[in-house]
This record gives C-alpha cells, sequence and structure tokens, in this order.
C-alpha cells in the first residue's frame, strides 16, 4: 500500500468512523462523491489487493448494516438509496448500482430517473454478482454467484443465472 | 476557477493519457481518468475524444502480434475492461462501454462493434460476433452471436429484442 492509499483510506476511514462503531477497514476502500454513507456496527470492509469503491450522488444515501462483510472489488453506487441489512455478506467483485446512468432511448448521455434497492438482513451475494435498479431481495436469500438480479427475490430464496431465477439446491 | 475545473482536469487527464498510451496511435484530446495498461505488440488505434474513466482496476488494452484494437472518436470507456485483440477489433463511434466488460477474440474470427453501442457492466462478448448501431447490452450479459441493429441484448446466452418494443420508463432496463 503506498503513502497516497493510505492517506485517502485514512480520511474515508474517519468519515465511516465518525459513528463510533468499530468498523474494520481492510486493503484500499475508495469512498467518493458528497452522499451520505453510513456503515453499521462490526462491519468488515475487506478490500484485500484490489479495494472496495463506495460512490454516493449528491443527495444520495448508502446504509449497510452491522455485521456486514464486503469482499475486494466490490462496488456499490447510488445515485438515490441503497439499504444493506444486517449480516450480510458480500462476494468479490459484486455490483451493485441504482441507476442505470444511460438512457436506452434518445440521449445516452442523459440520466434516467434511479430506483432504490433494499437488501434485507442475512443475504448472501456470491461473487461477481450484479443487482440492478429497483431490486429488493428478501431476508435470508442467497444469490448465487455470476447471477443478475433483475427483479424481487423472496425471502429465503436461492437464485441464480442470467438472469436470475429462483434454483432448488 | 472552479468554472474550469473541468477543463483543466482534462487538461490533465490528456497528457497523462500520452504517457500511459505510448506505442498506440492516439487521437486528438484523448483522455485518461484513470490506469490504462497497453501492449501494443500488434496495432492500437485510438480516435480523438475517447476517454477512458477511473476506477478500482486498470482497464487492459492488449493487442497481440498481427492483432489489431482499433476504438472509433468520443467513445467513453469505464476501468477495468479488457480488450484482447489476436486478430482484429473494432469498436465504433460514440459508444459507452461500462466496467468488467471482457472483449476477446483469441482463437476466432474478428469482433466487431459497430456506432453508438451501450455495452454495461461486465458484460462479455464472444470472438466473431458483430453488434449492431444503436444498440445496448445488459448487464452481464455473454453475447455469443451477431447483434441487429437497433436492439437491447439481454441474458446468458444472449437474447436480442428490437429496442422499440421496449417502453421509455421501462424499470428493469440495461443496467
Amino acid at each position: 500500500m503506498n503513502l497516497w492509499t493510505r492517506f485517502t483510506n485514512m480520511m474515508a476511514g474517519r468519515r465511516l468512523r465518525a459513528a463510533k462503531n468499530d468498523v474494520v477497514i481492510v486493503g484500499r476502500l475508495w469512498l467518493h462523491g458528497p452522499g451520505k454513507v453510513v456503515v453499521g456496527r462490526d462491519s468488515k470492509l475487506d478490500g484485500g489487493k484490489v479495494g472496495i469503491e463506495l460512490r454516493t450522488f449528491p443527495g444520495a444515501e448508502l446504509h449497510i448494516g452491522a455485521r456486514c462483510l464486503l469482499s475486494e472489488g466490490v462496488s456499490i453506487e447510488t445515485s438515490q438509496s441503497i439499504i444493506i441489512g444486517d449480516n450480510t455478506r458480500i462476494g468479490p467483485f459484486v455490483k451493485v448500482m441504482d441507476s442505470n446512468f444511460h438512457s436506452l432511448h434518445g440521449n445516452r448521455h442523459e440520466r434516467p430517473p434511479p430506483h432504490p434497492i433494499v437488501i434485507e438482513e442475512g443475504v448472501e451475494l456470491g461473487e461477481r454478482a450484479i443487482v440492478l435498479p429497483g431490486v429488493t431481495i428478501g431476508a435470508g436469500a442467497k444469490v448465487q454467484p455470476g447471477a443478475v438480479v433483475t427483479r424481487r427475490v423472496p425471502a429465503g430464496v436461492v437464485v441464480a443465472g442470467n438472469p436470475a431465477r429462483p434454483v432448488r439446491v | 476557477m472552479n468554472r474550469h475545473l473541468g477543463r483543466i482536469k482534462r487538461i490533465v487527464t490528456v497528457v497523462y493519457a500520452r504517457l500511459q498510451l505510448r506505442g498506440c496511435a492516439v487521437g486528438y484530446n484523448v483522455g485518461t481518468y484513470g490506469r490504462v495498461e497497453v501492449s501494443p505488440l500488434g496495432r492500437i488505434t485510438i480516435a480523438d475524444r475517447v476517454a477512458f474513466m477511473r476506477g478500482l482496476v486498470p482497464t487492459r488494452l492488449v493487442a497481440r502480434t498481427g492483432g489489431e484494437l482499433t476504438i472509433g472518436s468520443s467513445c467513453m470507456i469505464n476501468a477495468g475492461s479488457i480488450y484482447d485483440a489476436h486478430t482484429s477489433i473494432r469498436i465504433g463511434r460514440d459508444c459507452l462501454i461500462a466496467s468488467a466488460v471482457l472483449i476477446s477474440d483469441e482463437g476466432g474470427d474478428p469482433i466487431v462493434i459497430e456506432d453508438n453501442v451501450w455495452l454495461a457492466h461486465g458484460v462479455t462478448i464472444r470472438p466473431g460476433v458483430r453488434i449492431g448501431k444503436n444498440s445496448a447490452v445488459s448487464a452481464g450479459t455473454v453475447v455469443v452471436s451477431d447483434v441487429p441493429p437497433d436492439s437491447l441484448v439481454i441474458g446468458n446466452p444472449g437474447r436480442a429484442m428490437p429496442l422499440g418494443l421496449i417502453a421509455p420508463d421501462t424499470r428493469q432496463s440495461a443496467g
């Protein structure tokens, strides 16, 4: 870890630890954007070799619950609101975003309205899973590696594939 | 000062691009906001006004010996995408390419991406695929066959549907 990374990490950590909540940060944490980021008690942000990106646009809110685990390469981008419940485990290189950033019709550089994401407590997101705007993942659900979650996932269900569908395990 | 900040930043990125993209044919006003790793054993051509965005993982531009990688003008390319040209990869004008995209023509035919195509996060393009102009490829899609112009591709394996069929306010769009 070079000096610059250490410095930026320190600043990011100060912003997160302002609530005195014993957040553990390992490796690089890239916290950018002026929005609000709240990380719950005893959560672990394990950036590893790649780092973790938490991006908030103006007026956006990102809530991460208590005792969560974020692995390396996780990228969470918030334009409005993303709420992640307690005890959630997020695998490496997972992408969670509540806006599509570009519109399908007309001018591609125009930003469409965001749709909030809710990930309830005890959810497990596998490696390289992608969570698209407007999705709610129910408590205790499990998203298999590489799945692309495009719609609501009921509580306790295991989903896999692209687009993600319930599977029996 | 604040008014000029964007322009100053752009000048810095253009200089940074000259440093990072050594060995490539680079056009006018190409900027790298983040790290870009190139290995120009073949030929890499980057047209005017291309922007490489910043991210956790560097963008990788690889042209193997005899390979050719061409990026059209005004493309926006996010961090962490990999281009691996063994024979030829051609990307048209005004394309938007998100993070973690993998475009490799290893062991296959050339890849052609036409103008104004949007590739969302985590897309994989298989060798020999041609993507028609104005198309959008949804997040996490694996494109295995040719895509006609003005279509939206979803799923693994990627299935194409006309963009006109999708209502402008669809919630689950490309991502």
